[in-house]
């Protein structure tokens, strides 16, 4: 070991350069240059090279010789030979790829987010639209360019070292015949690949870029590439740890006004209606000022609670109430103890330690690492834990011959899952129901006295669960193992040819273990399910590759390669729909039938594939691929199909010998077209009759399919054209990058609708045609770059996709693809992600002055049922700004992201504005929020109701008209409304759940996604101790969120549903978090 | 490389049921009887005024939405029965045969009974030699002349003496006697529900099946019902109970109707106090009394009638909800035929005593329910046979209680009981009559849809079906 000093500055004018990169080569040894360009460097020996580099700088390696004092003269000038890991995890230089092809370095998806690496795609990749939550848990869903295909889910394949992995999450379960389990958001199955071992995430996004992964990759591939030991002599050590903790970012806007009950009036007797509107579940009830009433949690003559009140005897079977057990309520004050879903959350944790040890030699090299993931979430009781074991080795046996290694081995565990969406199993369906002066503490003690283990206490009892008892006794576990793996040897024939041989696998077995407590309003005598999901992916390769420098202007590659491909995904899913005895979760505590589903989907993909590069003097870059697969899910006659691709590099600058004086540095055209075909599911060819999941008594059921399959189909065809620049400006410190493309999608399989009257539901065809064009810019730039040592570099990235159907099948004039509240159709000449749905009727005549304005009969909306297109949940564009500005020893990055336009549906604000919680239902409860209008009363503060002669105060008159008929009734003209309506009368039928044009908002939303303040021990500090370096960052994600329009929770996040987030339809989902916390890196 | 190591075949499905039709047979039963038990529960009691709701009340307004449902549950079951019946007839197998055939009789009754035109004779044919996508619209006078036909035609295929035997029969545990009793007493009620339009060809299928018993076995005591019983557990419990997925407060919005409580209270009848429970305020001050619920009033002022939930009765909730199977899924019952023959001798159709068989419909209603029948009942004001039409009607109304659409189709045919009326917020003054096409069928059978229109009117709740006329 040996110290070196010395000094960089800049050719162009002598001045110091602050922040430099120094590092020996062939080690991760490295450090920066100081305020006055100094640095100083311990390296292994008198022979060893240092690295010098910097942004807007050539990159300049240096030998020592011997020398200990050295100064350095860095040129301005742009590194363009950037390596960017392409299809088949090739590395090549980014000037020679015809396609955009984005790179997001490792330590920028561990550095904040640490534990899904997806989201952190969010607002860094052009043309890439992320949907997370934000909770360290929970998944993340992604669509490159739009959604091409009607019939698939549209995520991109995900790749790790070379080997296909299952990004989806098995949203099969044992249906128990009426009672299903609602959703479980149990993470996206990339996300278990653990930040800290990742080296970099390549987006391929487009046809070009993706044309060698074949079908599976038509809506794009994200390449992992984990880390290795390279790079280090020896053996280093790096550790690094994360502490975050997540709170709730945005939530539903209540009213706090106002309780529970109806027509301003509530009393407790018993929760099922017999007290005063006690049985109701919503907050239409008397102000929250106080007032002595009888309550769920009032105390009672006996010493029990107001809620306390089923009879001993109930344990036995009696279903009945026992008010003497329970004794008289002693009336509490009914008052307003704050937002209940804030009440609620907890601060969610989350630490991830990981230890690695890595290294290399003249023959090898090798990395271990060992990382522990340990989360609790924001909602009480949930969790994950995970702990990832990887190992890296590359070793050369022979000259000629390397084998590889790579392993990780992921165990997942969970004791309680959340689960999300509409429904009784969802605590955020609880809260849009509710009354508002419950306190959720008063239901943290949540058996009945004296039940406890038989019946939950709750402040109603005709609709809901406890939250906490839904929290504690209603868990859905987990238990995953998961190896991803594979083994490579490349065997050098020549030193032209070479051949590689790999397999790879991705299994995993899950098991999942789903608890319902006795009392559970849908299952009343408890549930019992398990699900076991075992997978198993394989892929064997091999790749003959053969490169020749052939003279000083041309250079060639060409190779061919194999794939085989199989997949088996079974599951079994089992349930105990009633239990024997409470609290017993086993199969044989089962009072009745077992309910059991099973599917054993099974995929293979033979493929064969060619691809050769011409590079002419480092200018021009023709790359041709062709491939063909083979799939066991298509007809024999239909199962082989081909598809090439062609792409083209022009790198002008160097083609018309720009002069280095002009302020472009570096100009390149891409230009490509390619085709990609997809198969389709397993199973797809036969009309066979299914099992029904229970039988009824002895006797077993069966059913015919309902879908009628299409024994002629034939694959998808994805055929994509892709132009773009990449230009750069005054020695790279202005970058600009635009793609445009152009995708059109045909021959979709797709299960269409057939009327029931027909027999069956739907019939599998080949049609449709799908266009996705859009436009993708980066635009970099390096706009302070002092002699101080202050360095801003900042990014833009835009995004923006134009989808339309272009052709829907002979006969079809629409295309119901989904829908969650809303409807969502594919018609010709409409887009994906269109959202149809009813609304009001309103004065269609055009020439009316009250055109548009609803009309109202007897002071209430009225329905018009009629389907009409309601909006788009695709933004209109969407954009990130990355910025990282360092000062001497410290740098700070944030990261900004948001979307313009696309629209929502919120189901919250529809259905907590019949439920009188939201803010919205304040509108005419009393005079001040404008009730007793005006025109009603002289005294416009109270009116006498003409039905009930009762004296009010509350009442809205809605905005819009009253129709004007003539003696025949027919219709001749508008006036304005002037009728009356009780609050809730008018807010029940106003956000009518199905009037879903009532609950549309604009989605347009900036957030800022990440920041990052980082420290960084100066090398005077660490000195010759055998701390190698060591920084230490305040970290946060998710930290603001500006909405444009909605009140009612973070407008990214929305339904969840097959595993993932939806757009479109806000419902019911677990919020979304902000996180903020700390990192500690150290390299020994 | 077009070889594969994996199979495309999936192994968890059978390919044929031809030896095993019995499980075609349990699922049709299973999935059309819970259709028509659900149904009755949370739309035909509303409509035929048994029940009322306190929250929710926009379908007791008049808003019946498509009910596509329905209309979905029933052709499925069609289908599966048809595939039944086509296993049965390649197997020569009566029985199965027959069987399949009463049920898709019921099921295409119950589907024309409340949407007038549809598809029947090129109705769930998608997987024929020559598929038909999109099927034809009958008139409802060409359905009803088919199912009078099938049902005729599944009693000749019953009556064999040598009846291969059949599994998987929930309903009648393989009885064929039964069902054949079931085929005649059904054809009863078709036949009937002409006695507006074709009331000469009500007359004749009456009168041939009262005449000739031994042909024309039909339903006589309560031990031939149509009734399934349910089982105990989910998912063969009874759809709406505590041990499906119901919650109670799903259940406590529905009340029992007004106009079923003023029919009852008229006649002092103590079949009130089985079918409902007093309210709880009226437990609590110790008067117990039983108060129905008004149709058709909007939400707010509903949940506030006569003072709110704890001031209307619930229907009989340890019967209805408690239990997972006391309540039977009732498709005919024997009482309602003796209300049809009743009838049919009161307008002179057949040679028989109307009163007799009146007095043996209520008192096979009251056996039903296991209510004791009071002495004097049969003859206190409004119950004493009297001739008349209503008196029939009426006990009818209250016998056909909680059975999918009947008590609603029979106040269409006859307008009685006559209090049976629009709610005071309903959408419409005048009651309708039917449910519109499922949106689906609009999208996809357009055309077919349309010439329906143009034979029926439009496709408005309000517009009559072709026997109503």
């Amino acid at each position: 070991q040996r110290t070196v000093n010395g000094t960089v500055t800049s050719a162009a004018d002598n001045q110091p350069l602050i922040g430099v990169n120094v590092y020996e080569k062939g080690t991760s040894s490295g450090t920066i240059t100081d305020l006055d360009g100094n640095f100083t460097i311990q390296v292994a020996d008198e022979n060893a090279s240092l690295v010098f580099s910097y942004v807007g700088f050539t990159e300049q390696e240096v030998a020592l010789n011997g020398r200990t004092q050295i100064a350095i003269a860095l040129a301005e000038g742009v590194t363009l030979d950037e390596a960017v890991v392409t299809a088949l995890n090739i590395t090549r230089d980014e000037k020679s790829l015809g396609y955009a092809l984005q790179q997001v370095s490792g330590d920028d998806v561990s550095a904040v987010n640490g534990s899904n690496f997806v989201s952190t795609l969010a607002g860094r990749a052009a043309g890439v639209n992320v949907v997370s939550n934000g909770q360290a848990s929970g998944s993340a869903s992604v669509v490159i360019r739009g959604m091409s295909s009607l019939s698939s889910n549209n995520q991109p394949l995900f790749i790790v070292d070379g080997i296909p992995i299952n990004n989806e999450t098995d949203t099969r379960t044992s249906t128990n015949g009426i009672a299903d389990n609602m959703h479980l958001d149990y993470g996206n199955g990339a996300a278990e690949i653990n930040p800290d071992d990742i080296a970099s995430v390549s987006v391929l996004k487009g046809a070009n870029a993706t044309a060698l992964y074949g079908s599976r990759a038509a809506n794009g591939a994200i390449i992992i590439t984990t880390k290795s030991g390279k790079n280090r002599k020896g053996i280093g050590v790096e550790v690094s740890s994360k502490t975050t903790f997540e709170s709730m970012l945005a939530g539903p806007e209540y009213q706090r006004e106002y309780g529970q009950g109806k027509n301003f009036d509530f009393a407790f007797v018993d929760g099922y209606g017999n007290g005063t509107f006690d049985g109701v579940d919503e907050s239409w009830g008397p102000r929250l000022d106080g007032t002595l009433r009888a309550q769920h949690d009032s105390p009672t003559a006996n010493g029990l609670r107001g809620g306390d009140v089923h009879g001993l005897d109930f344990i036995l079977g009696s279903s009945g109430v026992d008010l003497n057990r329970r004794g008289a309520i002693q009336p509490t004050p009914f008052d307003d103890p704050g937002d209940p879903v804030k009440n609620f959350m907890e601060n969610g944790r989350t630490l991830i330690n990981n230890i690695s040890f890595f290294g290399s030699n003249d023959n090898g090299n090798f990395r271990v690492s060992y990382t522990n993931f340990d989360n609790t979430g924001i909602l009480p009781n949930t969790d994950l834990r995970r702990n990832t074991v990887t190992f890296s080795g590359d070793y050369d046996l022979s000259d000629r011959l390397r084998v590889s290694a790579k392993a990780n081995y992921i165990r997942s565990e969970s004791d309680n899952r959340p689960v999300n969406g509409y429904g009784t199993e969802s605590v955020m369906y609880l809260f849009i129901w509710w009354g508002q002066n419950v306190s959720t503490e008063s239901l943290r003690d949540y058996w009945q006295r004296g039940l406890e283990g038989f019946q939950q206490f709750n402040y109603n009892y005709n609709y809901h669960d406890n939250p906490y008892f839904t929290m504690y006794e209603n868990t859905n576990a987990l238990s995953k193992d998961r190896i991803i793996g594979n083994l490579s040897a490349t065997y050098d024939i020549t030193d032209d040819l070479s051949l590689m041989l790999r397999g790879g696998t991705d299994m995993f077995s899950e098991y999942r273990f789903i608890k319902r407590a006795y009392s559970t309003q849908r299952f009343p005598n408890g549930q019992y399910r398990e699900d076991k999901v075992n997978f198993r992916e394989t892929n064997i390769d091999f790749l003959l590759s053969y490169k020749k420098q052939v003279n000083d202007d041309w250079f060639v590659s060409a190779n061919f390669g194999g794939n085989q491909m199989q997949r088996k995904n079974h599951f079994q899913g089992i349930s105990a729909n009633k239990l024997l005895i409470p609290g017993v979760y086993s199969f044989t505590n089962a009072d009745g039938p077992l309910v059991q589903s099973i599917s054993r989907p099974e995929q293979q993909i033979n493929s064969l594939y060619a691809f050769a590069q011409v590079g002419y003097k480092s200018m021009l870059y023709l790359d041709l691929t062709a491939r063909n697969d083979w799939s066991s899910t298509l007809p024999e006659a239909n199962n082989s199909y081909f598809y090439p691709s062609a792409s083209l590099s022009a790198v002008l600058t160097e083609m018309f010998d720009v002069p280095s004086s002009s302020a472009l540095s570096f100009a390149k055209l891409r230009l490509g077209w390619a085709q990609v075909g997809s198969d389709t599911d397993p199973y797809r060819l036969s009309d066979p009759f299914f099992f029904g999941s229970t039988p009824w008594g002895n006797n077993a059921t069966a059913s015919p399919s309902n879908t009628l399959p299409n024994f002629d189909l034939k694959p998808e065809i994805q055929t994509s054209v892709e132009v773009g620049a990449d230009l750069r400006f005054f020695n790279g410190r202005i970058g600009l990058d635009a793609t445009y493309y152009n995708t059109v999608s045909k021959n979709q399989i797709l299960a269409i609708d057939l009327p029931h009257s027909s027999g069956k539901t739907s019939r599998v065809i080949n049609a449709g045609k799908i266009e996705n064009q859009g436009v993708e810019i980066l635009l970099s730039l390096n706009p302070i770059r002092t002699s101080s040592g202050f360095n801003w570099n900042t990014m833009f990235n835009f995004g923006l996709n134009r989808n339309k159907v272009l052709e829907l099948p002979d006969g079809v004039d629409q295309y119901v693809y989904g829908g969650n509240g809303i409807t969502l159709v594919a018609k010709e000449g409409g887009s994906l992600g269109d959202m149809w749905g009813t609304g009001l009727k309103r004065v269609e005549d055009p020439n009316s002055p009250y055109y548009g304005e609803i009309i109202f009969n007897d002071g209430l909306v009225q329905q018009d049922n009629t389907l009409r297109k309601l909006g788009n949940y695709n933004p209109d564009f969407t954009l990130g700004w990355m910025n990282e500005l360092s000062y001497k020893n410290f740098s700070l990055s944030f990261l900004f992201d948001g979307r313009q336009g696309g629209e929502l549906l919120s189901r919250t604000r529809l259905i907590a504005a019949t439920s009188g919680n939201v803010v919205e239902t304040l509108w005419g409860r009393a005079p001040e929020f404008g009730g007793a209008h005006p025109g009603i009363t002289d005294s416009g503060i109270s009116y006498i109701d003409e039905s009930t002669g009762e004296t009010k105060t509350d009442g809205v008159i809605g905005d819009g008209v009253m129709e004007v008929t003539d003696d025949n009734g027919n219709v001749i003209g508008y006036t304005e409304n002037t009728v009356d309506k009780p609050a809730n009368a008018y807010h029940n039928n106003r956000y009518r759940r199905n009037n879903e044009s009532e609950g549309i908002y604009d989605a347009t939303f900036i957030k800022l996604r990440e920041a990052r303040l980082s420290y960084t021990l100066p090398k005077s500090v660490l000195g010759n101790t055998f701390v190698n370096s060591l920084r230490i960052s305040l970290i946060g994600n998710n930290l603001l969120l500006w909405a444009k329009e909605f009140n009612h929770g973070d407008p990214e996040l929305l339904s969840f549903g097959g595993g993932r987030y939806i757009p479109g339809v806000e419902n019911a989902t677990v919020p979304s978090t902000r996180s903020i916390g700390f990192s500690v890196n150290v390299g020994f | 490389c077009d070889k594969f190591q994996v199979s495309n075949d999936n192994p968890d499905v059978a390919l044929s049921l031809d030896n095993n039709p019995e499980l075609l047979l349990t699922n049709v039963e299973r999935n059309s009887i819970r259709r028509a038990v659900g149904d009755a529960w949370s739309e035909g009691n509303l409509m035929a005024q048994y029940g009322a709701r306190i929250v929710f009340t926009s379908f007791d307004l008049f808003d019946w939405g498509d009910q596509s449902g329905t209309w979905d549950t029933y052709y499925l079951a069609i289908r599966d029965a048809q595939v039944l019946e086509d296993i049965a007839v390649a197997r020569e197998n009566t029985s199965y045969e027959g069987v399949s055939i009463i049920l898709q009789s019921w099921m295409f009754h119950i589907l024309t009974d409340m949407w007038g035109d549809i598809p029947y004779t090129e109705a769930v044919q998608a997987k024929s030699e020559n598929p038909i996508y999109s099927p034809a619209y009958d008139s409802q006078e060409t359905i009803y002349d088919g199912l009078l036909a099938d049902l005729k035609a599944a009693n000749e295929l019953l009556s064999g003496s040598n009846l291969p035997a059949i599994k998987g029969d929930i309903l009648y545990d393989g009885d064929l006697e039964k069902w054949r009793k079931f085929a005649n007493s059904l054809r009863l009620r078709v036949a009937l529900r002409l006695s507006e339009v074709q009331p000469d060809k009500a007359k004749s299928v009456i009168a041939e099946i009262f005449n000739a018993p031994e042909t024309y076995p039909i339903f006589t005591s309560n031990d031939d019902n149509a009734a399934l019983q349910f089982l105990g557990a989910n998912p063969n419990a009874h759809p709406v109970t505590e041990e499906s997925v119901y919650r109670v407060g799903s259940y406590n919005e529905y009340r029992i109707a007004e106009t079923l409580v003023g029919l009852l209270e008229d006649f002092e009848d103590p079949r009130l106090a089985f079918l409902a429970d007093p309210t709880a305020n009226s437990v609590n001050q110790g008067a117990p009394r039983i108060e129905g619920m008004q149709n058709g009033i909007v939400d707010g002022p509903a949940y506030e009638y006569k003072g709110g939930d704890a001031f209307l009765s619930k229907f009989n909730i340890n019967y209805f909800y408690y239990q997972p199977n006391t309540n039977e899924g009732r498709l005919m019952v024997y009482s309602e035929v003796a209300f049809i023959l009743a009838e049919a001798a009161q307008r002179g159709w057949i040679s028989s005593d109307a009163q007799m068989h009146y007095e043996d419909g209520v008192r096979a209603n009251f056996a039903y329910w296991g209510v004791d029948l009071p002495e004097d009942y049969l003859n206190r004001t409004g119950v004493a046979y009297d001739d008349q039409l209503e008196t029939i009607i009426n006990q009818k109304y209250i016998a056909l209680f909680y059975t999918d659409y009947q008590g609603f189709n029979e106040f269409k045919r006859t307008g009685f009981p006559h209090t049976i009326q629009p709610g005071p917020d309903a959408f419409y003054n005048t009651y309708p009559s039917r449910f519109e096409y499922p949106s689906k069928e609009g999208a996809l059978n357009e055309a077919n849809r349309q010439t329906a229109i143009g034979r029926q009117g439009p496709d408005e709740i309000t517009t009559k079906v072709w026997w109503e006329n």
